[in-house]
């Protein structure tokens, strides 16, 4: 019997028992009940609304019509699609470029344009993205890096956000009943270009852009990114379960769990969020147990349901659900990665991502378009950086396992950007995509020799990178595919990639040159400033490049005078231009920025006061970018974490493809965002430094004339 | 066949009648929301046991997020129209899911709906409270024949009985004076057949029909089928209908118990982890 049959003889005999004479068949219990009651509703819903729609039509398209005629009135393309390439380097793409092996980029090139794109101060993203949406310059959306200190503790915390639980509690017993949602306030300052958009009628969508959490409220969708924290809080804390108590490693990114691993059987239990519901707080917990299988592999009973664990391979995404209290739930989401199970178990988790089918913070805008994406695409992860750098870093997981779960993250963004691209008709989308720069970050060793990295690793992913740039080509096809000829498309990095071969410990140089103070005889070798005397300390470092003074009246233990400022400046540019790393015979620091200098707009006093222009190759020393005074001023970096982009920003540019070609010899990050509105005839807010690269004049104007302008002409010094 | 339908009829009203047992002093609607509530999540468990659940969620989460494409997308039209068509192309795909477990539920579903309706469809007659007895023959024949209707002490025939041809049916009205189970027999020519006729004990188990054929043996449980080669093809006691009221709204139970088991089934999905 075919299947077609036997559906037709089901549907028959069903057919037949509904019909039967008594009142008992006209109802098949909850379950069956359900489904077909729900069935019917949204079939007659569905009905209503095509109805609605089908009627409603004409009205909307004159409606349509009239709003797009003036919002589209002066505008040159139908759609904008922005395809941002996180920290793809425009030297790597042009070598393979000439290779052959990127022929959509090339194609792309000879369509339209292909130019290096000048990025910001800091080359970071955070920075840079934020001027790419704003087309504003840091001193005006007041987002000079990863990490800023906070004036009154001295201590770093994250820039672009901030999540504080909701002020206003009802006691209740043991617990504490929230009255209110969690306060969660943006670092950024400005507006993006697709608010400006939206308000002259333009919808865009807007897919993981850093810097955009939380998600605004404007006239289109928006998944946020970069910032956007795990269920506990931080910007990604890994687990890692393992039975082997002999293990040397450094984990100051993840949880260790130790587990005991009996007759294929381990027990355990993992914390996780705080119980903010319970005035006793303390952290949630969830008990689990790991079952040997057979070939290596395992099983997972958690929350009552058991997930095959096949070895070396990363599980869906499961569910986590967390009982704080009063039948509430706090779910969230993660993957399982089985590391081994003979001799030992070893079983990494990543960060508890916040579930995007019921996001315990607004991540996306409108608050149902995570959901959207969720029940259509099916769940993803919704860290911000949630490709984990610091399992790999730590050496928790293995190049493998990074790759794996780096490209993992890659289809669901491709999904997602498809997704957008198909549900815009006209409109802007935009979407980044960070697997160029974690990739970049994580295996740059492999294109650099002599970089001490390599030391005691293998060169099984010597072609990783390669093959990233690769892909992204295909990637590139396909958004060129689906882009017509009424789409400008650009595609670009904020920044480009270069080795990170050796750190420079800006609090050691700071310390040693009588800048910074500590108590007791010496640096212990703790983070966050511990070891620092704030009263005799005139400046320090806090992120990839600041160094703030520790100015009286701004700072809480400041003792730097005003009439001080102007010579301690000078002083300690001209110390660090003059350092030397005796061991690569070279001025690792190429130049040394002011704030005041390179910065317009009302919140350059939020800035670093010194800026740190490295040469590529060196960077700021891990031990400096949380307030800590590391053994050397200059140090190997021998982390997988082996290419970087903070260095002075004209030696990592980024890149900018168009099927257009622009106006300008020299593009900077800040011009895109203007240029996007200038497309859709929208005027470009006196506010913006950057200018558009596609004046509706230049399509007139000759090739030679188009050489001699520049881009965003007011912008920065940069 | 008829004796297996017999057979769970027994063992299901032995069931029935331990669970309504407690309520007995309390007005019927309690009972049927006790009922509900258990099937409710019996029903649920089985969609679950008996679904393709991961496809179910699939589906649902589709047609969800769908649903809300279509509040987003609002201002491309041809998205919209995508999008429900989507939604209508998954809801059949839903329903092809549902199909197998609402063949299997359909079983427990109809005993249950027997056993609601022996007690809630119908009440039991009051002391002194008229019904109307109506016994159906398999030939118009037999009418011409002597058929009368033997009572027990405590139960009076009102009226002499009226003969139907067009129908096969015979009519008597009677009147129960004593409260009790009491057996009717109505006799044709040697052959007779006993029907119970309850009266005065408050709500509970009321079989108004006694039947021939197997459909009607399981649909109206309570007594055994009538044997294929009686003259009689059934004998019916029009009681009065069963007065259930939730709040001073009087329900019928059919649709009292549709909704107290989706709503309990319903509340209870998530604990029991069943998309539906």
């Amino acid at each position: 019997m075919t299947p077609r049959l036997v559906l037709i003889a089901t549907c028959v005999l069903v057919c037949g028992l509904l019909s039967a004479p008594a009142p008992a068949e006209a109802y098949v219990g909850p379950g069956a009940g359900f489904a077909f009651v729900s069935s019917i509703f949204i079939l007659l819903f569905t009905m209503l609304l095509a109805v609605v729609t089908l009627l409603t039509w004409p009205v909307r398209l004159a409606v349509q019509k009239i709003r797009g005629n003036r919002a589209l009135a002066a505008s040159r393309v139908k759609r904008v699609i922005v395809l941002g390439l996180d920290g793809q380097d425009p030297e790597l793409t042009e070598q393979l470029m000439d290779e052959g092996v990127l022929p959509n980029f090339s194609k792309l090139r000879q369509q339209g344009s292909f130019h290096r794109l000048r990025t910001t101060l800091l080359a970071e993203s955070p920075v840079a993205w934020t001027s790419f949406q704003t087309g504003c310059n840091p001193g005006k959306h007041r987002v000079f890096d990863f990490l800023v200190p906070n004036r009154k503790s001295h201590l770093p915390e994250l820039a672009s956000a901030r999540v504080e639980p909701p002020k206003r509690t009802l006691p209740l017993g043991p617990f504490r009943i929230p009255l209110g949602k969690p306060l969660i306030t943006a670092g950024r300052r400005s507006q993006p270009f697709w608010k400006t958009l939206g308000d002259h009628g333009i919808v865009s969508m807007i897919l993981r852009v850093p810097i955009t959490f939380p998600a605004e409220k404007f006239n289109g969708t928006l998944l946020s990114a970069m910032s956007v924290p795990d269920l506990n809080g931080s910007q990604g804390t890994y687990y890692y379960f393992s039975s082997d108590t002999d293990e040397q490693l450094t984990m100051t990114s993840g949880v260790r769990v130790p587990l005991e691993w009996t007759n294929g059987v381990a027990r355990g239990v993992f914390t996780g969020p705080e119980n903010s519901l319970r005035a006793s707080g303390g952290e949630l917990s969830l008990p689990f147990e790991v079952r040997a299988g057979s070939n290596g592999h395992a099983e997972l009973d958690i929350n009552g349901v058991v997930h095959p664990l096949k070895r070396r391979e990363y599980t869906p995404w499961i569910t986590l659900d967390f009982k704080p209290g009063l039948a509430m739930t706090v779910t969230g989401i993660v993957r399982f990665y089985l590391i081994e199970t003979a001799p030992h178990l070893k079983l990494y988790m990543t960060p508890i991502n916040i579930d995007p089918d019921q996001p315990a913070l607004p991540i996306s805008h409108p608050f149902t378009y995570a959901i959207y994406l969720s029940k259509t695409q099916g769940r993803y992860s919704t860290l911000g950086l949630c490709e984990d750098t610091s399992a790999l870093n730590e050496e928790v997981l293995n190049e493998d396992a990074f790759l794996q779960q780096t490209y993992l993250i890659h289809e669901e963004r491709e999904r997602m950007f498809f997704d957008a691209l198909d549900k815009t008709s006209r409109g802007a989308v935009v979407c980044v995509f960070d697997i160029t720069d974690r990739l970049q970050h994580m295996f740059f060793r492999h294109l650099d020799e002599t970089h001490p990295a390599n030391r005691g690793r293998d060169d099984k992913h010597k072609g990783a990178i390669r093959k990233l740039y690769i892909e992204m080509d295909a990637l590139v096809g396909r958004t060129m595919e689906a882009a017509g000829d009424d789409t400008a498309l650009f595609v670009m990095s904020d920044h480009g990639f270069k080795p990170f071969r050796r750190g420079v410990n800006l609090n050691t140089w700071l310390y040693r040159h009588g800048f910074l103070a500590v108590k007791g005889d010496g640096p212990t070798g703790a983070d966050m400033f511990g070891d620092v005397d704030w009263a005799r300390t005139k400046a320090y470092a806090v992120g990839f490049g600041g160094i703030y003074l520790n100015l009286e009246g701004r700072e809480a233990k400041g003792i730097v005078k005003l009439d001080a400022v102007k010579q301690l400046k000078r002083e300690i540019s001209d110390g660090l231009r003059a350092l030397v790393d005796k061991v690569e015979e070279v001025r690792p620091v190429r130049e040394v920025y002011d704030a005041t200098e390179v910065y317009s707009g009302p919140y350059v006093a939020d800035a670093p006061d010194l800026i740190v222009g490295f040469r590529p190759g060196h960077r700021v020393g891990w031990a400096s970018v949380t307030g800590g005074i590391g053994d050397e001023v200059i140090e190997d970096n021998t982390r997988y974490w082996s290419g970087d982009h903070n260095f002075n920003p004209p030696d990592v540019p980024g890149m900018l493809f168009s099927n257009r070609p622009i106006a300008v010899d020299s593009p900077g990050i800040m011009d895109i965002g203007p240029t996007v509105l200038d497309l859709f005839g929208v005027a470009v807010p006196s506010y913006c430094d950057g200018q558009s690269l596609m004046p509706a004049e230049a399509d007139a104007d000759t090739e030679d004339a188009t050489k001699t302008r520049s881009g965003s002409a007011r912008a920065a010094a940069l | 066949m008829g004796a297996l339908v017999n057979l769970i009829n027994s063992v299901l009203t032995r069931i029935f009648d331990v669970i309504c047992w407690p309520f007995r002093a309390l007005p019927p609607i309690w009972a049927l929301g006790v009922i509900s509530f258990a099937s409710g999540i019996f029903l649920v468990w089985l969609f679950g046991k008996t679904s393709d659940q991961k496809r179910v969620r699939e589906v649902r989460d589709r047609i969800r997020g769908n649903l809300i494409g279509v509040r987003l997308f609002q201002h491309e039209i041809g998205v919209v129209l995508s999008l429900q068509g989507k939604i209508f192309g998954d809801t059949f795909r839903f329903m092809g899911l549902a199909l197998v477990p609402l063949l299997i539920m359909l079983v427990p579903v109809l005993l249950i709906m027997t056993q609601l309706q022996l007690r809630f469809d119908v009440r039991p007659l009051e002391v002194g409270e008229p019904v109307l007895v109506k016994a159906l023959v398999r030939e118009a024949s037999t009418l011409d024949g002597t058929i009368t209707l033997e009572v027990p002490e405590g139960v009076t025939v009102e009226t002499p009985p009226v003969k139907i041809r067009s129908t096969r049916e015979i009519v008597w009205r009677l009147r129960v004076d004593r409260p009790g189970d009491h057996a009717l027999v109505v006799r044709v020519g040697d052959e007779v057949l006993e029907k119970r006729i309850v009266a005065g004990r408050g709500w509970g188990p009321a079989a108004y029909l006694r039947s021939g054929h197997t459909l009607d043996t399981l649909l109206y449980p309570g007594e055994p089928p009538i044997a294929a080669d009686h003259p009689l093809e059934a004998v019916e006691v029009a009681y009065p209908p069963q007065d259930l009221s939730l709040l001073g709204i009087r329900v019928n139970w059919l649709i009292g118990f549709l909704i107290l088991s989706m709503a309990f089934g319903f509340a209870f999905k998530g604990v029991l982890g069943v998309e539906v």
